[in-house]
């Protein structure tokens, strides 16, 4: 930048400032956000270093009748008690962020590149074609996405990869039609245009020009379908059909505790707690990067 | 009017085609032998046998598929393995419990959301506002089933003043209505205040202002009306989606509903059961959707019904 148009900007009072700039400084400007970040971030962290923290043989699945349903505090080296195995309940919640976070995870990148796929499709292409994908979408989505996860962990027998499937087959209708309008705002932009009249083929415009111009809206979903996932695996494994125990995951915790909540509450409050924070996380992370990549969208 | 309804009803064939083959093809990759859990693992194999071949289980899946929908088309949804009783019976048994939740749940979430939801948007950013949207926040990120344990542990286990499950004693509707019409009340909360903001910045509101109505009424007789459109849509879409029973709430409270029936059904692979369900759940879904398209024509008078597609 030359001297002279520097100068011009300052004395207009308004830096001359990059989008990224500009959607960094509204996220941080907004503390709903930041406080979603930095949980987000710990809960991560936590997941990444949970095999270095714990260890799993002697720590996470070891059982230990005599030390069994210990309250939090009464023995040091449980901090926060253990279960009706005797298992430690911290070193459990430690190593099921791990499951959560990834399960989560995993579940949204398998719907948000199948969704990708059929709604940038959709609506590129218009027409029949449109037509009968999004058809398609709309009988899939006539089977709410927690009965189709729960027929799915069912037919194909419970395990994290199962779990991940579908989670993921749940919302590829959700995540389509919302790619697929996306794409319709920005298939009528110029730069698409001149793309074709470079010459490109439909498939070179759809992946280089219109989903990057996507990201913004995928990257929103990102955080709050995660959160929808961690929320459905959670449910699936409370209800017996998706971790299976000996690996621990905070719904089956909860739901193995459940039997001794008269005497031991907090072997259904921890991991309760740990879902309810980990998802307002990812809701106020998803809320704010909202509102800083697309500010008319904010509701 | 007429002919839209029509229309809508003929849509939900391709629908409801599409989710029974889909739950049909699904289930039929799970293992075990339906006929030999139905008989008990001390069965004789050729009974075993006879009971496949009755059942029609020895058919290809496509050929089972279009048995299915033949019966499908004549009212017959099969029979429950499990209870022996017809499905559709059992799940007309199920659905008035799960009816009444729902009713009960929106109750409250709807007399919770609309006023925080209008007060929050009125006086935006003041601490009402604020507590506001941080408590639809957090109600959004509460597991059902959480919650609902939460609340056995304080009302019923601590307080004993709630029963904590079944549907026969009195006021057993509490405890679950609170614990499902909380996220409903989240939600519902955060659309109102976004779709009342959009409303009072609108310039009918501020000429209805210029000319001296005072601000109550230009809240409550203006703005609101037009602010409730899409308001209610969300309301009727999730009470589309309560219909498909709340399975971790009905579990955790054992509530005789359609959602621990469904669960029950696919746990222990009552197949025509749980197809039957899937297929009455995702029409109740579709039917609500329909009701919502036609109130929506009905409040507001600028949206016409033409087309069939949402």
């Amino acid at each position: 930048m030359s001297k002279k148009k520097k100068n011009q900007a300052q004395s207009t009072g308004r830096k001359n400032i990059s989008k990224g700039q500009d959607i960094r400084r509204r996220f941080m400007r907004n503390r709903n956000s930041v406080i979603g970040l930095v949980l987000t971030a710990i809960f991560v962290f936590v997941a990444l270093a949970a095999p270095i923290l714990v260890d799993y043989d002697t720590q996470v699945i070891q059982q230990s009748i005599p030390d069994r349903l210990l309250q939090p505090g009464e023995n040091p080296e449980h901090p926060l008690g253990t279960d009706e195995i005797g298992r430690d309940v911290m070193a459990r919640l430690i190593y099921a962020a791990k499951m959560s976070l990834s399960i989560g995870a995993m579940s949204v990148v398998i719907a948000i590149a199948i969704g990708v796929f059929i709604g940038s499709v959709a609506g590129y292409f218009g027409g029949k074609v449109d037509t009968v994908l999004m058809r398609l979408m709309e009988v899939l989505d006539g089977v709410p996405s927690f009965l189709m996860a729960l027929t799915i962990c069912a037919a194909l027998g419970a395990s994290v990869y199962t779990l991940m499937i579908a989670i993921a087959v749940g919302s590829i209708a959700a995540q389509s039609r919302m790619v697929r309008s996306a794409v319709l705002t920005v298939k009528n932009n110029e730069y698409v245009e001149a793309a074709k009249a470079m010459g490109a083929t439909d498939m070179q415009i759809i992946f280089y020009h219109i989903i990057p111009n996507c990201v913004g809206t995928i990257i929103v979903q990102f955080s709050v379908k995660i959160a929808g996932g961690i929320l459905s695996a959670s449910s699936l494994s409370f209800l017996g059909l998706g971790v299976q125990p000996p690996d621990p995951e905070w719904g089956a915790m909860l739901s193995g505790g459940r039997t001794y909540m008269l005497d031991n509450p907090t072997l259904t409050l921890f991991p309760g707690l740990c879902i309810m924070i980990v998802i307002l996380a990812l809701n106020m992370l998803g809320d704010g990067l909202r509102d800083s990549l697309d500010p008319r969208l904010k509701g | 009017m007429l002919k839209y309804i029509i229309k809508r009803l003929l849509l939900l064939i391709p629908v409801i085609l599409g989710v029974t083959a889909i739950v049909f093809f699904i289930m039929s990759l799970a293992p075990g032998d339906p006929a030999l859990s139905i008989l008990g693992p001390d069965a004789e194999p050729e009974a075993v046998e006879h009971l496949r071949e009755e059942l029609g289980l020895n058919d290809p899946v496509i050929v089972q598929y279009a048995n299915y929908m033949w019966d499908f088309i004549h009212g017959d949804l099969g029979t429950s393995y499990n209870s022996g009783r017809p499905v559709l019976e059992e799940y007309l048994y199920f659905f008035p419990a799960t009816f009444k939740l729902a009713f009960w749940s929106m109750f409250v979430a709807v007399i919770i959301s609309i006023p925080i939801g209008i007060i929050s948007a009125v006086k935006q950013y003041s601490l009402i506002d604020n507590i506001g949207m941080v408590g639809a926040l957090a109600g959004l990120s509460i597991p059902n089933f959480w919650l609902g344990l939460m609340l056995i542990m304080v009302f019923s286990l601590n307080l004993g003043i709630l029963p904590s499950g079944g549907a026969t004693a009195p006021g057993a509707v509490i405890l679950p209505a609170i614990t499902i019409g909380t996220g409903l009340t989240a939600t519902i909360t955060r659309m109102m205040r976004s779709s009342m903001l959009e409303t009072i910045r609108q310039d009918y509101i501020r000429t209805a202002r210029a000319k001296g109505v005072n601000s109550k009424k230009v809240i409550t007789g203006h703005a609101l009306r037009n602010a409730l459109i899409p308001v209610v849509t969300v309301i009727c879409m999730d009470f589309g989606y309560c219909l498909a029973g709340a399975s971790t709430t009905e579990i955790v409270f054992s509530w005789p509903g359609i959602g621990r029936l469904t669960v029950n059904a696919i746990n222990s692979q009552d197949r025509p059961l749980a197809i039957g369900c899937l297929i009455m759940t995702a029409i109740a879904i579709c039917v609500s959707n329909m009701v919502m398209d036609i109130l929506y024509a009905i409040i507001d008078p600028r949206i016409k019904l033409t087309g069939g597609s949402k």
